[in-house]
């Protein structure tokens, strides 16, 4: 797995403090989610999505959070049906790809709404992401078989995210504590579309 | 297994909506996925509530999906029952014959079903004598080899004819007392004329209209803090997949309600599933419109540790950025690639204070998920001199 930690082109918190942050609460928001996936949980080529202004969206574009994007460096969610394929097919979780997955940064006690929900993913095909070393990532040794079955594994999830028998459109709800001090907290959840049954049941 | 007639009448009492046929109760959990509360319980033991019976209580939502799919209708009781007075005396006494003759028919296949198991009994004792007189003969002719069965053959065929006298018992035919649940033998089911209109159901009506058909089973949801449990099968052979709680639209949602849901869903081994209808009541004409313009999201834990508490390393490679002095304090921040901490560093001669160092520090506390990281730091009087400082790690 590529470990490169890749130059930070995001400000720092301290800039943030003196610029950004008192022209948009939002985006001080943003950038604490930010932070705490590039710092804490170690994610990589992490970027910061403005909400798309095309978007036919009902919700006004001021209102619309930006989203992040980054890989992170363990899988975090793989659907029951899924796992169950792979450990069939004797694939462990870090012999795929690393993934990029989106993430919507929101504060406590912002107002949220079903709306902005499905806003969020009705945009998330009109975002496009900057390939950078996305590519460096998918050069891997092939291993032969493992290589083989990996290929499968590919094909069988193109169709399974066809008939979203392995869940659907997915992104992680990052949730950042203010108020009471602040210390920091930022929470994550996993929210997909429609009804996708629990991982553990 | 009997089909009632379709509509299934709903027995509306005192703002309940009540069924009373077990077969209605059956058909419609087998068919339907309607599965409600059953509430009775019997007048003796008035306390217990793990057992309960007929009637079936429906929830709102429950009656009104069934009469929108035409399966059911809602009948006011206390009118449907003036009828009872208006009922002619003849086919009173008719239908207190035809309980009579059912109570009747229940006792002889009560006698019946007895008579069969003493049978059995009986048969399975003569078995075993069977057994055991082979078993002894056996033994005999381990010592006598020309041994002749007949004999102990006879003795089972003597034996015979008695046990079958036995199980010929009396049939005792007293008719039993039977209450039907249902009014509706002596009365005429209710014209469509009767039938009250469909229930008023909450906002959340859409959400549980979608899920029910997408084939959920939903029961009410008090047990789990939400609106409507849903389960992929029968809930007696299922566990159920999610925590539902319906919003409108632009209903504003608390965050921490999410993260209420979804840590107790995660917790129960659930889903929390949070959806509601596009459109609201003025813009749809009707709830089947609402019911179309359902959206549902699953949301779960993501339960993301930390990769890393903290590792030392990172705090070692910090920078450090000289502040504003006032006085003997200089306020300096550290920057490392994980934190930003702000600190005070106070002039302090080691010489001149030794011993006392500590009185003289302040400390920062950064709470970084679950650990908490205290860092402080202490330098000579001069900038040059070397810079200590010292990591603690403790778990809160």
């Amino acid at each position: 797995m590529a470990t490169k930690r890749i130059e930070n082109p995001m400000p720092e918190l301290s800039q943030l403090n003196s610029t950004s942050a008192s022209t948009n609460p939002q985006a001080a928001t943003t950038l604490q989610v930010l932070h705490n996936l590039q710092h804490q949980h170690l994610w990589t080529s992490l970027q910061i999505h403005a909400s798309p202004s095309n978007s036919t969206s009902s919700v006004p574009q001021e209102s619309r959070p930006p989203l992040i994007s980054g890989i992170p460096p363990n899988r975090v969610y793989t659907h029951p049906d899924e796992q169950l394929y792979m450990l069939e097919q004797g694939l462990r979780e870090d012999d795929l790809r690393p993934e990029r997955l989106f993430v919507i940064p929101t504060a406590q006690g912002q107002d949220w709404s079903l709306r902005r929900m499905a806003a969020v993913f009705d945009s998330l095909d009109e975002i496009t992401v900057a390939a950078d070393d996305e590519a460096d990532l998918e050069k891997r040794p092939p291993q032969d078989e493992k290589a083989q079955k990996l290929e499968e594994y590919y094909q069988r999830r193109e169709t399974a995210n066809a008939t979203l028998e392995w869940g659907s459109k997915r992104v992680l709800l990052g949730m950042s504590n203010k108020g009471m001090g602040g210390d920091g907290t930022v929470v994550y959840y996993i929210v997909q579309e429609g009804e996708v049954k629990p991982r553990q049941n | 297994m009997e089909t009632p007639t379709v509509p299934i009448p709903i027995s509306y009492v005192s703002g309940r909506y009540l069924l009373f046929s077990i077969d209605a109760v059956t058909y419609l959990r087998r068919e339907h996925h309607i599965c409600g509360v059953l509430i009775g319980t019997l007048p003796q033991i008035p306390q217990q509530n793990v057992f309960l019976g007929l009637p079936l209580e429906l929830m709102p939502e429950e009656a009104r999906l069934l009469v929108d799919k035409g399966v059911a209708c809602i009948v006011d009781e206390t009118k449907a029952h003036d009828g009872m007075k208006s009922l002619l005396e003849e086919d009173r006494r008719q239908y207190l014959r035809e309980l009579d003759s059912q109570g009747l028919e229940a006792s002889r296949k009560l006698s019946d079903r007895k008579g069969q198991q003493r049978e059995q009994v009986l048969k399975k004792l003569d078995e075993k004598a069977k057994a055991k007189a082979i078993k002894a003969l056996e033994n005999e002719g381990e010592a006598d080899t020309p041994a002749s069965p007949s004999p102990s053959a006879s003795v089972l065929d003597e034996e015979r004819p008695s046990s079958k006298a036995s199980s010929r018992t009396p049939v005792h035919t007293l008719a039993m007392g039977v209450t039907p649940p249902t009014s509706y033998p002596p009365l005429a089911q209710p014209t469509s004329s009767q039938h009250l209109p469909p229930p008023n159901v909450p906002l959340s009506y859409p959400l549980f209209a979608h899920l029910s058909s997408r084939g959920y089973f939903l029961s009410p949801g008090l047990r789990f803090g939400c609106q409507y449990v849903a389960y992929p099968g029968d809930p007696l052979r299922f566990h159920a997949h999610f925590l539902c709680v319906s919003a409108e639209w632009d209903e504003n949602i608390d965050l921490m309600a999410i993260v209420n849901g979804g840590r107790l869903g995660t917790g129960v081994k659930k889903g929390f599933l949070l959806g509601g209808p596009e459109k609201s009541r003025t813009e749809a004409e009707t709830e089947a419109e609402r019911v179309e313009s359902v959206r549902t999201f699953s949301i779960e834990w993501a339960g993301m540790p930390p990769c890393h508490a903290v590792s030392g390393s990172n705090i070692w490679s910090a920078h450090f950025k000289p502040g504003e002095s006032f006085g003997d304090e200089t306020f300096m921040t550290i920057e490392s690639s994980s934190m930003q901490i702000e600190f005070t560093l106070l002039s302090w001669s080691p010489a001149a204070n030794a011993g006392k160092m500590s009185m003289s520090m302040k400390e920062r506390r950064i709470a970084l998920s679950k650990w908490s990281v205290k860092l402080w730091a202490y330098s000579g009087h001069s900038r040059n001199s070397t810079m200590k400082s010292g990591i603690g790690k403790s778990h809160s």
